[in-house]
């Protein structure tokens, strides 16, 4: 089954000033998002932020307090479950697959409540067990599958429908370096296909691998949203990474001890300058300098810049709005 | 209902069905018990009956359908399992995004666990025939209407236990607590007609007791459906406000678990 297109506009989903409590806590204080057709969307943010809560009011789960969402052009809670299922895919955060059912039984149930008929849901089936390099454990009970596996099958049932929006909320957590590799094949793949992919992820590289643009939620809001290339340009910075044998030196002011290694507190735009700014401190003179990393700007400096910001800007600052 | 309507639903049973196909065991053990433990309780239900006047009794006429129906409100365990375990296994919200809306689902779920149930009444009954010369001497017909009327009370009964629970351990052990409450009072582990006066007034009060008062006129009055049709009636009226309440309740209920 080929995505079915609504071709109404360029934005395969839309929500504007979405907001959402539980009892007294604003989760999302009116999140505005726009997702081009077709792309991948890496929405980012930390433990908490509310990415889940967002994925849970953009796939019908959760309706928000206020605020307006679409996608592929309907209503998620004003359109029949028929029809608006059959327009999205999840594969949520917690892993949800029928232990007892092999992975060929949860695939087929979840394409018959897809829609699919028998032949086309063992059809798919049959597609998606092959892609995934679980051929040889398409009869087992998935509980008895690899923590690997499960991930996979687990990411599978969410495209058995070949949705023409597909929502990933962190699916490669725990997945090993084989199940991940295949997972972002398969998001590369429905992507090339035309599917609209929302993506939730810690790992940042993932994103990077797949040139996904980025949102970045903060404090309720979506404050930068933008194409990879357009977040590392303005957000990606150098740094440094400076290890010493014995004690190091403590009390530098503009540097902080992570992980046994000094580290400039602030995005830096020269580390050649820093460093030699703080070979100049008086405390370094009787330090003994084991290594000197200088760290090149990636997405992980951006990400680190942008969440810096966000965590020193007073609440409700809008000086890191991008859009 | 619309094809696509009964698409869903279809989908929705066939899953739900080869979920519970993986637990047979579970409805075996619930057969079983009941046709081991009968052999015990024939000789006093014998002389209980036989003493209010049934002289030709064996006593399986009171066992038979009232561990049937006693071993039915256990099973309804299956009822709970097919709902809280989509909340264990994190399916549910799969289920919920889905293109089966919630009523199909819901359905789907009910019918399983009822038509489960409804086997297993049948076994019971069917086997006990065999075993224990259960001989009614009223319509075939009734007794069958009687016990898919209990069945799908009872059925809906296990929908309430989901909705009031938080927990899965909850809702079991106020399956077993009500399941034994609602069986006894209601006359399925001795007849009625032996309680204390107030105790009968307070017998009206449980669906199990309108079944076994069809079963008792099917089993000595030579009973047809219309003879057993207000005690129908009656099972009618708690399925209807079973349902109605559940129809009320449902989507709170659900939101306690999420």
């Amino acid at each position: 089954m080929q995505p079915a297109k609504n071709d109404s506009g360029e934005y395969a989903l839309s929500c504007r000033q979405v907001r959402k409590s539980y009892g007294s806590r604003q989760v999302l204080k009116g999140v505005d998002l726009q997702v081009r057709r077709g792309s991948i969307l890496g929405l980012l943010g930390r433990n908490g932020a509310g990415k889940s809560t967002l994925i849970s009011a953009l796939t019908g789960l959760g309706e928000p307090d206020s605020g307006h969402i679409t996608v592929e052009g309907h209503n998620p809670y004003r359109t029949p479950s028929r029809i608006f299922g059959r327009v999205i895919g999840l594969a949520p955060q917690d892993l949800g697959i029928y232990p007892h059912l092999s992975v060929r039984d949860n695939l087929r149930g979840m394409a018959g409540l897809q829609g699919l008929n028998t032949k086309q849901g063992g059809k798919r089936a049959d597609e998606l067990i092959e892609l995934m390099g679980l051929a040889s454990q398409s009869g087992t009970a998935a509980e008895n599958l690899s923590g690997g596996q499960k991930r996979r099958l687990h990411t599978a049932m969410a495209m058995v429908h070949n949705p023409p929006v597909l929502f990933l909320d962190e699916p490669t957590v725990g997945a090993d370096v084989e199940a991940r590799a295949r997972i972002l094949d398969m998001v590369r793949a429905m992507s090339r296909q035309g599917t609209t992919i929302i993506y939730t992820t810690h790992y940042l590289k993932e994103l990077e691998e797949m040139g996904a643009n980025l949102a970045f939620l903060i404090d309720g809001r979506i404050k930068v949203q933008g194409s990879l290339q357009e977040v590392l340009h303005k957000y990606a910075r150098a740094s440094l990474r400076i290890s010493f044998v014995g004690h190091a030196p403590s009390q530098i002011p503009g540097w902080r001890m992570a992980d046994g290694f000094l580290e400039p507190d602030h995005p830096v735009s020269s580390p050649e300058q820093e460093l030699a700014r703080l070979l100049q401190e008086p405390v370094m003179k009787s330090a003994r300098l084991a290594s000197i990393t200088i760290v090149q700007p990636d997405i992980e400096s951006a990400y680190m810049t942008v969440m810096g910001a966000s965590s020193s800007a007073p609440a409700g600052s809008r000086a890191w709005e991008d859009r | 209902m619309s094809v696509m309507h009964f698409n869903g639903y279809l989908a929705a049973f066939r899953l739900n069905f080869k979920i519970e196909l993986r637990s047979v065991w579970l409805q075996a053990v619930i057969v079983a018990i009941p046709l081991i433990i009968i052999p015990f309780m024939l000789p006093s239900y014998r002389d209980s009956l036989r003493a209010q006047g049934h002289l030709s009794a064996n006593g399986s006429e009171q066992a038979l359908p009232g561990f049937a129906i006693l071993f039915a409100m256990f099973s309804l365990q299956l009822v709970l399992q097919l709902f809280f375990q989509e909340h264990e296994w994190h399916t549910w919200d799969r289920m919920r995004v889905s293109a089966v809306s919630l009523l199909d689902l819901v359905m789907a779920k009910l019918s399983v666990s009822f038509m489960v149930q409804v086997i297993q009444v049948a076994l019971v009954m069917l086997i006990g025939t065999a075993l224990y010369h259960y001989r009614p001497n009223g319509s075939v017909l009734a007794l069958a209407a009687a016990c898919l009327a209990i069945s799908i009370v009872l059925t809906l009964f296990g929908l309430l236990l989901y909705i009031f629970s938080s927990s899965q351990n909850m809702a079991m052990s106020f399956n077993n607590i009500l399941g034994m409450l609602l069986a006894g009072m209601g006359g399925a582990l001795s007849p009625v007609s032996g309680f204390p006066n107030w105790a009968q007034k307070l017998a009206k009060g449980s669906p199990v007791y309108w079944a076994m008062d069809a079963v008792g006129k099917i089993n000595f009055e030579h009973a047809g459906m219309a003879d057993v049709w207000p005690d129908l009636r009656i099972l009618l009226a708690f399925l209807l406000a079973l349902a109605l309440l559940a129809t009320v309740l449902f989507k709170r209920g659900v939101q306690r678990k999420e």
